[in-house]
């Protein structure tokens, strides 16, 4: 993992370094009236007068000691954002994941199960077409068309949680609807399709010969076997979802990692982006390691040693 | 239960078949439920209606190019007040009544009864980032601040226009006969808001020259707001001289641009900036922040003026909302649903947008007309070849068919750009002049000679073009292309990003900004000096004349509006002798308020100019 983190933030603090403008310029814009000296001093101000490893050295060293240094936008601490939008990030993609799994799973199983029916087909519409259409046409779509039928638009920011449960609950829907839509579409499928494999097994008709009711065979014996690679796409789907949903946060704005990282980058914020991206990294590393043991769960033919 | 092997009732192509006659049957029902657009009102010069009219929206229309007699009041003359006298009112505007010992407002005002309390909700286009509004160019912070802050002079807002400015918290002011001073009487009795660490202690003049020090040492941005003055006395608690060692025929602009803000000096000792804290004397006391989400301001108790409706103290109102709202279909849903009474920062509705906003909502209150803080056209860099050849810049510009761009990038929504943006009333050449000068026209078969005489033919001309707002910017440019390849040039299109753009600008590595160039004040020294002086802060056109130079520094001087006019002309005929721009179109953009937000007028300044004076009545 140290290794993968480190290759991480060597790629991130060369990558922006690379892109014209820094944050000054971000933050200017249109306005160069100051002079330049004026803007030397706020690069000095900003630790950018020095080259660009002894920026480096410096920055991972504060990593290290856990000091992600403060944003040069906002001059807040880059890991206080961090963790001031990562629960809004999190609560969403948890409950986009809730949501695409609930839905998804079962309408691929009864997909696969009831091949070639009417329940197969509509399954498998709603899996294209929520695989055809992008998050940001369903969010919008989901915004615009309730003002104008019903005059209505979902409360503004998000209630916390544990305190107002029903009312973040009826801001985050929404978004979670348009967010989880691509992922349960892909699930869909890939549910149907592994199920409809592991139905053909000899197990699968050794259960049925013994006289295993329907849902026993699939509960008992089919679900568990076709979840492997569905899993797999959950984790890896989740550690993007963690990452931050740029377009969802905007369009309905929830002040998560995505649009941190969005704003980083526009406004060429080095040490937010670099901590962010190390972060996002970090907990794709970590999923990546969830999943892999989850595997042994599954299956017990999987085991490490 | 059946096996993956079994056959189903349902073929896969009767169902195929099924899904074709469903499309082709939401296709129709689609088609007919999208009914035509309701036509777009006239682009400028509309009337101004008393009042709300059933089922349309009261549309506000000034243009620079006409004023109808109808239409709310025009701007008084621009010249600085003779010494001793307060502002006067035009003849056109209807005088408020002064309250207390202010001095009369010259603007109209809903004739009310005002109604006290509620909050305004509205949408900012995106998070202000920080409270330091001296040290950034952040519209949602400008906004905001102009609540919270207030200044020694405001602009008067008599329409979106209207540059000249009023009494704020000083009371009057005169100017010494050769310019070099101006000395300031500030209203007696006003108080910083009642919040830690400044406790509602009393404004004074002390305040001021500290804030002017600050500007000029500590502010990285807008020191030039203040580096015109050499020195500031305090002879006593309530006045104010600033010296100067030439005139500034801005001075006073640059007093009441909300960026200008007069600074608490507790909250700098005690914080060593001012990113965490904002204390003024404004209308409103700023409550809270949270990051994305929203911005929320409340009525300050102690607030020092008082209304000339009812006599009591202002605001009206019991605070302020803005809530973040970065997407543009999402502020629409927000306005639609009347969850948002308007909106002042990036919103600009599409034409189309408003039409739809307006059909079936009663009495929304509309104004139409060019956009200020913007223009300039396509930027050239005249140090870069071919652009270096006048020949080829007056090629580009005849190549250009001005009507058909602004028939397909605006339908229709602009009027022809000049050298300077049409916003500025006073100033600019009208429209009329615009379309009758020699290289404004539409001629690619002399633009193609042109190119020919330069050798230019073949020449790459690289287009640089960052993400806007208004997505008509991309459309503009890739038809400029188009129109310069047609005369033989080989334009490209570099897309790039805001500050990489701003990068280039500065080290010169351009040859065409697609953009145009962007102010945050209504200055003409801004529009022209900056841009285009030698020694010009924002020079990137990158020329050296010596007597365009001359004329810059002149009109910067000038307190004669009527010999500033002449010299801002001359400035604008070496430009176009020169095409150091091409100018293309002035947009005319639309704002818009719900019918309950009352005086909240539409102004240039972002639409905040007198905030203490908005009420909400729903």
């Amino acid at each position: 993992m140290l290794p993968v983190l480190w290759g991480v933030s060597l790629i991130v603090f060369t990558a922006i370094r690379l892109v014209p403008g820094d944050v000054i310029m971000a933050k200017m814009q249109g306005e160069f009236s100051a002079k330049p000296e004026q803007l030397e001093r706020m690069r000095a101000e900003l630790g950018l007068d020095v080259p660009g490893y002894v920026q480096y050295f410096r920055w991972i060293g504060g990593v290290v000691r856990g000091d992600f240094g403060v944003s040069m936008n906002t001059f807040r601490p880059v890991l206080s954002e961090i963790i001031s939008r990562v629960p809004i990030t999190a609560e969403l993609a948890i409950i986009s994941l809730l949501f695409a799994i609930v839905i998804a799973i079962p309408i691929g199983v009864a997909s696969a199960v009831y091949q070639d029916t009417w329940i197969d087909y509509a399954g498998r519409l709603l899996a294209m077409l929520t695989l055809s259409v992008p998050s940001f046409v369903i969010a919008s779509a989901l915004i615009l068309f309730p003002s104008i039928w019903w005059g209505y638009f979902p409360p503004m920011g998000l209630a916390p949680l544990t305190s107002r449960p029903l009312e973040n609950l009826q801001q985050v829907l929404p978004a979670t609807v348009a967010l989880g839509a691509i992922l349960a579409g892909q699930v869909m499928r890939l549910t149907r399709s592994s199920v409809l494999e592991v139905l053909r097994s000899d197990f699968v008709r050794t259960a049925r010969a013994k006289g295993l009711s329907g849902l026993a065979v699939i509960s008992g014996h089919v679900l568990r076997a076709s979840l492997i690679p569905v899993v797999t796409l959950i984790g890896s789907d989740f550690g993007r979802l963690l990452g931050g949903t740029v377009v969802i946060e905007t369009i309905f704005a929830f002040p998560g990692m995505g649009l941190l990282t969005l704003t980083s980058i526009q406004l060429r914020d080095y040490t937010q982006l670099q901590g962010n991206v190390l972060f996002i990294a970090a907990v794709f590393v970590l999923f990546n390691l969830l999943v892999d043991l989850l595997y042994g769960v599954l299956d017990p033919r999987i085991r490490y040693s | 239960m059946r096996s993956s092997e079994a056959q189903g009732p349902l073929t896969r192509r009767s169902f195929l078949r099924g899904m074709l006659v469903l499309g082709a049957g939401a296709s129709a029902a689609l088609i007919q439920a999208c009914g035509p657009q309701a036509p777009a009102p006239p682009a400028g010069g509309g009337q101004a209606p008393a009042g709300a009219q059933s089922g349309a929206a009261v549309v506000l229309t000034s243009t620079p190019r006409t004023v109808p007699a109808t239409q709310a009041p025009a701007a008084a003359p621009t010249a600085a007040p003779a010494a001793g006298a307060a502002p006067q009112p035009t003849a056109a505007a209807r005088p408020v009544a002064a309250a207390g010992n202010r001095p009369p407002l010259v603007r109209q005002q809903d004739p009310g009864p005002p109604k006290r309390g509620g909050i305004l909700e509205t949408s900012l286009g995106k998070d202000p980032e920080t409270l330091e509004v001296m040290q950034s160019v952040n519209g949602p912070l400008r906004i905001t601040s102009s609540l919270v802050y207030r200044r020694l002079v405001q602009f008067r807002g008599t329409d979106y226009y209207d540059i000249d400015v009023e009494p704020d918290m000083a009371d009057s002011w005169t100017v010494a006969p050769d310019g070099k001073s101006m000395t300031f009487k500030l209203h007696q009795g006003i108080k910083w808001h009642n919040v830690p660490p400044v406790n509602g202690r009393e404004f004074t003049s002390d305040d001021v020259a500290w804030t002017v020090d600050y500007y000029k040492t500590k502010s990285k941005e807008y020191a030039w707001l203040w580096d015109w003055v050499t020195k500031v006395e305090t002879p006593d608690k309530y006045t104010v001289v600033f010296h100067m060692d030439k005139p500034n025929a801005e001075a006073l602009l640059n007093m009441a641009v909300d960026n200008n803000a007069i600074l608490p000096r507790e909250v700098f000792e005690q914080y060593g900036n001012f990113r965490s804290k904002m204390i003024g004397t404004g209308p409103y006391i700023w409550k809270n922040w949270e990051p994305g989400v929203k911005v929320e301001l409340v009525k300050n108790p102690d607030y020092w003026e008082v209304s000339e409706l009812d006599g009591k103290p202002l605001p009206y109102l019991d605070g302020i909302t803005g809530y973040i709202m970065p997407d543009y279909a999402t502020r629409l849903a927000a306005y639609r649903s009347g969850k948002i009474s308007g909106h002042r920062w990036g919103f600009q509705p599409a034409r189309n947008d408003v039409e739809g906003l307006v059909k079936g909502m009663q009495g929304q209150q509309r104004w139409d007309g060019v956009h200020f803080l913007s223009g300039g056209g396509f930027v050239l860099n005249i140090s870069k070849k071919p652009l270096d050849d006048l020949r080829v810049r007056r090629a580009m510009s005849l190549a250009l068919n001005r009507d058909a761009i602004i028939a397909d990038v605006q339908q229709g929504a602009a009027q022809w750009g000049g050298f300077i943006s049409a916003s500025f009333t006073k100033f600019a050449w009208p429209e009329d002049k615009l379309k009758g000068l020699e290289f404004l026209k539409y001629n690619p078969d002399q633009a193609r000679q042109l190119v020919k005489d330069a050798g230019a033919e073949g020449a790459t001309v690289i287009i640089d073009l960052h993400p806007d707002t208004t997505p008509g910017t991309k459309i503009l440019v890739e038809m400029a292309q188009q129109m310069w390849k047609a005369i033989g040039l080989n334009p490209t299109i570099d897309p790039t990003d805001v500050p990489a753009s701003y990068a280039k600008r500065q080290s010169g590595d351009f040859m065409v900004f697609g953009n145009g160039v962007g102010f945050s004040s209504a200055s003409i020294d801004a529009a022209t000096r900056q841009l285009f002086h030698s020694e010009g802060q924002r020079n990137y056109t990158r020329n050296k004349d010596a007597e365009f130079d001359k004329l810059a520094e002149a009109q910067a001087t000038e307190m004669d509006q009527e010999k500033r006019k002449q010299i801002v002309d001359q400035i604008q005929q070496k430009i176009y002798d020169n095409m150091w721009t091409i100018p293309h179109y002035d947009a005319i953009d639309t704002l818009i308020n719900q019918p309950w937000a009352k005086n909240w007028g539409f102004h240039w300044q972002l639409g905040w100019a007198h905030s203490e004076r908005i009420w909400v009545d729903k």
